[in-house]
């Protein structure tokens, strides 16, 4: 199976203040890809470098099996985009602003348009300065999927939008990923939303990947821990061992939060003579922010 | 100042003294030694007083130099330029290039060389220096301006200097204007062609006696024929009835002048159009400074550096035999390089334009070569 | 997708134009009202002359017009897209230089408005009058000039909002910088301290540097008279 995305060690530095680093992110074809990252982290510069916005200053990045920026018109005919902000012209009408957009796209579907006009409820003679937040992220959807891309990019795309509408824009979504298999790369903070729908999951920090792999594992290989007598020392233990802090009141009680933890991973307490009384399974959202928590140093996590 | 420091010193050796200020007492010097002392004092006095006239005629005697070295004297061919010290390269500069002109055609001018022109640009706040009794032309610039009025106001005011050279003959007469080499001639073209008489319109369309007649040369005491058609002297005395009519004035009108006016009598306009003299005719071309410029410019360039000369002793003659004196060259000639040169300025509102198109689109295209090279790479 | 790009900028650009167009169509109609002739072929009151003279006065607002409808034009092109930051538009699959172009030529279309506009005002206002002998209207000449100049002005513009918003930045201020030193400081400030700079009027100078020929200023040079011998 080939890779709808390929960044390989990406660097950008923008001022004293952000970069960045070293950035390789993989994203197989036909995958639903979440982009999780909090505020600030890098999602959007690196949606940018892809999209071919912004010229990185080092590292290679291949999209739809084709590189960046060589190939970038022929890419852009297959990506439907969805940016963080609104961008379409405010002065046109639904409808203008439709047929300025599909004389650029060869592959427009008039009849798959006018259907998710319907759905969406989307008014085609509204000027675009009147609509509200949530028609015009549902003007940005419909627009993205008339193309028939075959990558979806979307950039916080229910950001600001009421849960009807966010559940408008995801089912219209997932549909059509369903229909066609196209791939969707969804950048967003809401990990919750993800949960239900990804495939795999990239976390960015800071300008930095911290965690790439498939979301079963994400769900699945981050664990709350409740351990006594605990070793000091815990270099040759078989997961990785995320954080630990001491039960207040419990005496020589800790909790840890481990990754890529199995359960036949049990028998390593007994055989150091510690005591493993708890193993509790984490949510997607408790097990980012477990994962931010621990990928940033000490003097970060302290603000 | 230096008196002031001199009582200070005088009042702080007394002040100093031993003594001063003190009641008699034992032990005190007497009354002799005082008096001495007060004697070397007044001495020393004296010399810090003399000290301080010294300087004081010292420091007036650096100001009247300082205020000499203000003027500098710049000589540019026949002109004499008086500037303040500074502005000395700048006159050179501006009076080089407006003499540039005439360097050519002008050996000798008596004018000229008894003019001083005094130039400040801009003007210095202490007066140069200007020699007693000599002719001047002040040419200062207090207002801000910019070196091409400078230089044209320059141009004008030596050709005025030089228009005087010509006074006592009938040439001046004529003239009565600054020699100066007419610049925009496509302005002359249009005020020939697009006059409302008919003898200047033939002009500009190439009949040279008309030139001649319209230009005030070889004219009879009468020009009213040679100027106007009968047509046109009608509607002179038209256009001079409805003027007196609008001044309230009508009933001071002649009979004939009405009869011709309203009757269009053609016999009575004649005679009233031939009795009438001098500033009552007015000539046909308007404006014609430059025309006769031109005309006296021509004549000096044929003639060459004497020319000048040549037109200084022209008293007695008649315009056209000063021009042809000086020139050496029949007026007919002269007309016809006159008339070649103003028909060669004529403006073509399509002149140039082909041109002007050509280069538009050659920078459109620059530009479209600049839009291409827009960057993908925008952000960021 | 060129229509697409023209037709938008057009919805972009149309409040500024259209009362642009109306002054490109006035604008010869007011220059000759109060001038020509009753049709005499001699008058003394010199109508010819009059008719040039009068003229005279308004050469000046066809050249102005002409920079601002360009300048309108240019300014509107790009100005969505920069409000947009560029992001809808590096979007499009269109290379950027094919897309830029697209975008001046649908200016460069736009700027016939006006220029059709004068050029019905000027034959309008040339049949109005009856010219004295030796006159002639030139509508035509006049259209052209003022199409040319308006695209002049629109390329220069259009291709300074094509570039970046620091390198636009960059030009402008510099040159505007350039000129109010030159022209503020210039002679009453540099040429008091410097010898070298009496007699010349910098910003003169550059003013004269700018038209040379040929430079871009030249079409704003020409004739502009409607009517001429």
């Amino acid at each position: 199976m080939s890779n709808a995305i390929e960044l390989k060690n990406l660097c950008w530095k923008a001022g004293k203040s952000f970069a960045l680093q070293d950035v390789s992110l993989v994203v197989p074809s036909g995958c639903i890809y979440g982009f999780l990252g909090p505020n600030g982290s890098g999602k959007t510069t690196t949606i940018r470098m892809f999209m071919g916005m912004m010229k990185p200053d080092s590292g290679s990045i291949r999209v739809l099996d084709r590189s960046v920026p060589e190939g970038m018109t022929e890419i852009l005919a297959r990506v439907g985009y969805v940016p963080e902000r609104p961008h379409v012209y405010p002065a046109l009408t639904v409808s203008e602003q439709i047929r300025w957009h599909r004389s650029f796209f060869s592959r427009w579907d008039d009849a798959w348009a006018a259907e998710l006009m319907g759905r969406l409820h989307v008014d085609p003679d509204m000027k675009i300065s009147r609509l509200s937040k949530g028609q015009t992220g549902k003007l940005l959807i419909l627009l993205a999927l008339a193309q028939r891309p075959e990558l979806l990019v979307l950039d916080e795309p229910t950001d600001g939008l009421d849960p009807v509408v966010r559940r408008d824009v995801l089912t219209a979504t997932l549909d059509y990923v369903s229909e066609t298999g196209a791939t969707v790369f969804i950048s967003s903070h809401l990990v919750h939303e993800l949960e239900r729908i990804c495939d795999w999951v990239g976390v960015m920090d800071h300008g930095h990947l911290v965690a790439q792999l498939p979301m079963n594992d994400f769900k699945n290989g981050i664990k709350r821990l409740r351990v006594t007598g605990a070793p000091a020392e815990t270099a040759d233990a078989p997961f990785h061992l995320l954080s630990r802090a001491r039960d207040n009141g419990t005496g020589s009680t800790e909790t840890w939060i481990v990754r890529d933890w199995e359960d036949t991973m049990r028998s390593y307490f007994a055989g150091v003579g510690a005591e493993l009384r708890d193993v509790v399974d984490l949510d997607l959202e408790d097990g980012f922010v477990e994962l931010l928590r621990s990928s940033r140093p000490a003097s970060a996590r302290e603000e | 100042m230096s008196r002031l420091v001199c009582a200070l010193l005088a009042g702080a050796i007394l002040l100093a003294a031993p003594g001063a200020g003190a009641g008699q007492s034992p032990g005190v010097p007497d009354r002799d030694s005082l008096i001495r002392r007060l004697d070397s004092l007044t001495v020393t006095l004296a010399a810090a007083r003399e000290a301080a006239d010294q300087a004081r005629a010292r420091r007036l005697r650096e100001e009247a130099e300082a205020r000499h070295a203000v003027t500098d004297t710049v000589f540019v061919g026949p002109l004499r330029i008086i500037t303040p010290s500074g502005q000395g390269e700048t006159a050179r500069e501006i009076f080089e290039e407006a003499w540039r002109d005439y360097d050519a055609l002008i050996a000798e001018s008596p004018a000229l060389d008894s003019t001083w022109f005094v130039f400040q640009w801009p003007a210095a706040s202490d007066p140069v220096f200007v020699p007693a009794g000599e002719k001047v032309r002040d040419l200062s610039y207090r207002i801000v301006t910019t070196p091409g009025r400078v230089k044209e106001t320059v141009r004008t005011n030596i050709g005025a200097v030089l228009a005087t050279d010509l006074a006592g003959t009938t040439l001046a007469e004529w003239f009565n204007q600054p020699v100066v080499l007419p610049r925009k001639l496509d302005m002359v073209y249009r005020t020939l062609a697009t006059s409302a008489t008919s003898s200047v319109r033939s002009c500009a369309a190439g009949t040279l006696v008309a030139c001649r007649s319209i230009l005030g040369l070889g004219l009879d005491d009468d020009p009213s024929d040679e100027w106007y058609t009968a047509e046109e002297r009608q509607e002179f005395v038209t256009d001079y009835v409805e003027r007196m009519s609008e001044a309230g004035r009508i009933q001071a009108v002649e009979p004939d002048v009405l009869s011709c006016a309203t009757g269009g009598d053609t016999d009575a306009c004649d005679r009233v159009v031939h009795g009438w003299t001098g500033p009552r005719i007015r000539p046909p071309l308007r404006r014609a400074a430059d025309s006769r410029n031109l005309l006296l410019w021509i004549a000096l360039e044929r003639g060459g550096r004497e020319a000048w000369a040549r037109l200084r002793a022209s008293a007695g003659m008649t315009p056209e035999e000063a021009l042809a004196f000086a020139s050496g060259a029949e007026d007919r000639a002269l007309l016809s390089e006159w008339h070649a040169r103003i028909t060669a300025a004529r403006p073509d509102a399509q002149a140039g334009l082909p041109r002007s198109l050509a280069v538009v689109l050659g920078w459109a295209l620059a530009m479209v070569f600049f839009t291409a090279r827009s960057t993908r790479w925008r952000l960021g | 997708m060129f229509r697409s790009v023209l037709y938008v900028h057009w919805k972009q650009v149309h409040l500024g134009l259209i009362p642009l167009m109306v002054a490109a169509f006035s604008l010869p109609l007011l220059s000759v009202q109060g001038l020509g002739g009753n049709g005499g072929v001699t008058s003394f009151n010199d109508t010819s002359l009059a008719i040039i003279q009068g003229l005279q006065v308004w050469l000046p607002f066809f050249s102005a017009l002409a920079a601002a409808s360009g300048v309108v034009i240019a300014l509107s092109s790009w100005n969505w897209d920069h409000q947009l930051n560029h992001v809808y538009a590096l979007s499009l699959p269109v290379p950027r230089w094919r897309y830029a172009l697209m975008k001046m030529g649908a200016g460069a279309v736009l700027t016939l408005f006006p220029a059709v506009a004068l050029w019905v005002g000027a034959h309008l206002a040339a049949a109005s009058i009856v010219l004295p002998e030796g006159l002639h209207a030139y509508p035509n000449a006049l259209a052209i000039r003022f199409l040319a100049t308006i695209l002049l002005t629109y390329a220069i513009l259009f291709a300074m909002a094509a570039g970046t918003v620091r390198t636009t930045m960059w030009v402008t201020g510099t040159g505007i910088l350039t000129l109010f030193i030159l022209g503020l400081i210039g002679n009453d400030l540099l040429a008091g301290q410097f010898e070298v700079l009496r007699g010349t009027h910098i910003l003169e100078w550059a003013l004269a540097k700018l038209d040379w020929v040929p430079g871009p200023l030249e079409i704003f040079l020409g004739n502009w008279r409607l009517i001429d011998v």
